[in-house]
């Protein structure tokens, strides 16, 4: 097992193609965290249907890994295929309801256990920053996450979604643009925790 | 133009993240203006975004269920386990998500389909020739079933020095049962002894009937009772000129140079009639 902890991502792959169990076993510690919380975003906040598109992600790498071009790199082809997962839940969703109702009943979706901003005595920015991204263009959503969730580089977003380095940088600045317009009235609060969380940290 | 532009707008970031505006430079207060409007504009903006880094950073990441796993590695097990040299041939001829057109088992199956229809219409043909050929040579081949001398054993011949015709008196047995069969008369035979040519020429004719190998007559005479012989002997003239008188009446009918051929014939139908 140990033996595989030092294996790259693509000697993984060429594993998991010549049927090795103990390959399969370190992608998956690898990257299920990352990829469930990934589908944990851009599905609502839904735990379970989080759970279960991380399973069907991974099944499909069980069922057909040689779809994956040994050429590009894991991370980004990994997050190409949940990104399509979720695009095509997004249509599913789009046809069941309205586009607005639906993410109406994204928001309700609320998970307890997020104390992120409780902890920073303000439980509703979380919130608030969840219906937001909610709200936005799948494309724009797709980027912003990665970017600041999942933290990927600018890269490795445009190999994942087919882009340039400009346009997601440009989908970037203006979804940021955009939220803060959303959000501008935490703008108070969020720059009185700033402030105390810079004061913390350089005290410290 | 456009490039150098979005170039631009990612590079605000760094700024947004480690800068506050009143500690921007003049430079960099020229190049953040190109696309925020105001200073006030950079502080929203950069709040926003180190509450949303910070908020993402600190927010409760969930973690992946256990079963998950447990499911993904049975799934991941059950389709290691190596599949049989059959099992990958069927594989290969019927894949599954294929028509049905496009599996190879199907279209080797057609394939070997009409070979067969192929060979099997080939060889209809051949075998017709062949029984065509064969029809023709039916006539020519009966000669060759006389009956073989092996088929009789030394131990049947206890004389057979004695049994075996010497003289012209023996008379060939075809003959004897052709006539027998054909039933002819006396008054027959007489008329057509007017038939023939000339003495020499019916003399000839009955030198070269028995000039004939002996064979039939020896085999036949071997299985004779010794009376029956002698019965024989008492018709062989007649018998002869029977022969002969047959054979002269083909002669009459044909040309002179068509004797041979003639002859050919009678001995096949005597052939026929044994």
């Amino acid at each position: 097992m140990s033996n595989h902890q030092s294996y790259t991502d693509n000697e993984l792959m060429q594993g998991i193609l010549e049927k090795d169990s103990r390959a399969f076993s370190e992608l998956y510690d690898r990257y299920s965290g990352m990829m469930v919380n990934y589908f944990y975003k851009m599905l609502w906040q839904d735990k379970e249907k989080a759970q279960d598109f991380m399973q069907d992600l991974f099944a499909k790498i069980i069922e057909k890994p040689a779809l994956f071009d040994v050429h590009r790199n894991f991370k980004t082809w990994l997050f190409s295929v949940a990104n399509n997962m979720c695009k095509n839940e997004y249509r599913k969703q789009s046809i069941r309801h309205n586009t607005s109702y639906d993410m109406e009943e994204g928001v309700q979706i609320k998970d307890t256990s997020i104390t992120a901003i409780e902890r920073l005595q303000d439980s509703q920015f979380g919130e608030k920053l969840k219906a937001e991204l909610d709200l936005l263009d799948e494309k724009q959503k797709s980027a912003f996450v990665m970017r600041y969730f999942q933290e990927l580089s600018i890269k490795e977003i445009a190999e994942t979604l087919n882009i340039s380095e400009g346009t997601v940088k440009s989908r970037l600045f203006y979804t940021l643009k955009k939220l803060t317009v959303s959000l501008k009235e935490f703008a108070p609060q969020l720059a009185k925790m700033i402030l105390v969380l810079f004061s913390l940290t350089t005290e410290l | 133009m456009k490039k150098k532009a979005e170039q631009e707008i990612w590079d605000i970031e760094d700024l947004l993240l480690s800068k506050s505006y009143d500690s921007l430079s003049k430079e960099e207060r020229t190049f953040v203006r190109n696309e925020i409007a105001s200073g006030k504009e950079y502080e929203e903006l950069r709040n926003t975004l180190l509450s949303v880094k910070k908020w993402a950073k600190e927010e409760t990441q969930i973690e992946p269920q256990d079963e998950v796993k447990t499911i993904l590695m049975k799934q991941m097990e059950a389709s290691s386990v190596k599949s049989s040299f059959w099992d990958k041939i069927g594989a290969f001829l019927f894949p599954t998500g294929v028509p049905m057109v496009k599996k190879p088992g199907f279209q080797m199956a057609v394939m070997g389909v009409v070979l067969l229809f192929v060979i099997n219409v080939g060889l209809y043909q051949i075998g017709t020739r062949q029984n065509e050929l064969a029809l023709n040579s039916k006539t020519t081949v009966k000669p060759a079933e006389i009956p073989q001398p092996v088929e009789l054993s030394n131990e049947k011949l206890p004389n057979e020095e004695s049994i075996q015709p010497k003289s012209k008196n023996v008379v060939p047995l075809t003959a004897v049962e052709t006539e027998q069969r054909d039933e002819v008369t006396e008054d027959e035979i007489v008329e057509e002894v007017f038939f023939y040519d000339s003495e020499p020429e019916l003399q000839a004719l009955k030198e070269e009937e028995i000039a004939k190998p002996q064979f039939d007559n020896y085999t036949e005479a071997v299985r004779l009772e010794p009376n029956e012989m002698k019965v024989l002997n008492k018709s062989v003239a007649s018998l002869s000129q029977v022969t002969d008188t047959r054979r002269k009446k083909v002669k009459n009918t044909t040309n002179s140079s068509q004797n041979l051929a003639g002859q050919e014939e009678v001995i096949d139908l005597l052939f026929t009639a044994l």
